[in-house]
């Protein structure tokens, strides 16, 4: 089998994945009842979804990388600017790369 | 966005109008650009990525429109050596696709006065970006046409940024590549504030679920480490802490 036709099948599982867990989300979410609570508590658990795939890697970061998920926050928090924030982290990523341990 | 747009813009605030069909498109891109351009480059990334691998531009770009899940795409295409372990493929898209149902959920109810076949079809640009940049507007803009607007938007740059990624491969280092991998780390960190910080969500809930989570994969395998830190903090939520008030662009 080439590349090719392997990716596409690996596209076909993942897209139906995908594609299925979004839809269940959506119908779960419709056919649930009113509750401005709950409502509330679905707002919440993607953000402790996104919390708890970030808590790993978290433990695994680089100081350098801990310091530029720092400043992006930082930048985030204070200007409320996301690309800008994003930037300044990648920005840190790079010099690490290109100037400060190019090596490494 | 255009001087005339903003000075539509302005008197909607103040009055609490719901935004037209029009206006809520132009803010859902407006609102997307940011996670778009972010996007755009995460698919250079990844783009560069697949032609490593020796796929071709069309078949990576084709991978973004029916997936659009950039950290299952990335995970997988470390998986395509022969025989194909369809298995392991099925299993890591399983267990990194599951927070999209909880975003299906918690978008489901900003989506309602939408056909349900409305509904469904807009499912296929529901990603970490479109959710968060729902989730957090604050001007009363018609929910349905500013999620997909934002989510098209972004999903556009996902796949012109992939395919360019994919047919200038030549001209990045790998080490580049790996070590702008972290920049996905960012960008989840920052949508995370973004949602926490545009709404009424406490930082408590995601904090702790991020702490249980780290705490657990030191002991436990990952996806059994996401599901504890999710539950720890779904429980939190459930007494509620609520904090934060604050516009974003």
């Amino acid at each position: 089998m080439s590349i090719d036709e392997r990716f596409l099948i690996a596209i076909a599982i993942m897209a139906s994945v995908a594609f299925g867990f979004r839809v269940a989300g959506l119908l779960i979410g419709t056919y649930l009842g009113n509750s401005p609570q709950l409502h509330r508590i679905l707002d919440i658990l993607p953000t402790c979804a996104i919390g708890a795939v970030l808590g790993p890697s978290l433990g695994e970061m680089t100081l350098v990388q801990a310091f530029a998920l720092a400043t992006a926050a930082a930048v985030f928090w204070l200007s409320s600017r996301f690309l800008l924030a994003l930037t300044f982290g990648t920005a840190i990523l790079l010099l690490d790369q290109w100037i400060v341990f190019p090596n490494l | 966005m255009s001087a005339k747009a903003n000075r539509h813009d302005a008197p909607r605030e103040t009055t609490n109008e719901i935004l037209s069909l029009r206006e809520s498109c132009q803010l859902g891109v407006r609102r997307g650009t940011p996670l778009a351009i972010s996007s755009g480059l995460f698919g250079i990334l990844y783009g560069a990525a697949c032609a490593s691998l020796g796929i071709s531009p069309l078949l990576a770009a084709l991978s973004c429109v029916l997936v659009f899940s950039g950290a299952v795409q990335f995970a997988v295409i470390g998986m395509l050596s022969e025989p194909l372990a369809l298995g392991a493929i099925t299993v890591s898209s399983l267990l990194i696709c599951n927070r999209l149902i909880l975003m299906g959920v918690s978008i489901a109810d900003h989506l309602r006065k939408q056909s349900m076949f409305g509904r469904i079809l807009s499912m296929m640009v529901l990603t970490d970006g479109a959710w968060a940049a729902t989730i957090a507007e604050k001007q009363p803009v018609d929910r349905f046409p500013f999620f997909v607007s934002a989510g098209l938007w972004i999903l556009l740059l996902w796949v012109l940024g992939t395919f360019l990624g994919a047919v200038v491969a030549g001209s990045l280092s790998s080490d580049l590549i790996v070590s702008l991998r972290f920049a996905g780390v960012l960008f989840l960190g920052l949508l995370l504030l973004l949602v926490v910080k545009s709404t009424e969500i406490g930082h408590l809930p995601w904090i702790v679920s991020a702490l249980t989570a780290f705490g657990a994969s030191l002991i436990l395998p990952l996806s059994l480490a996401f599901f504890i830190g999710v539950s720890v903090g779904a429980v939190i939520a459930w007494f509620g802490v609520a904090e934060g008030e604050e516009n974003v662009d």
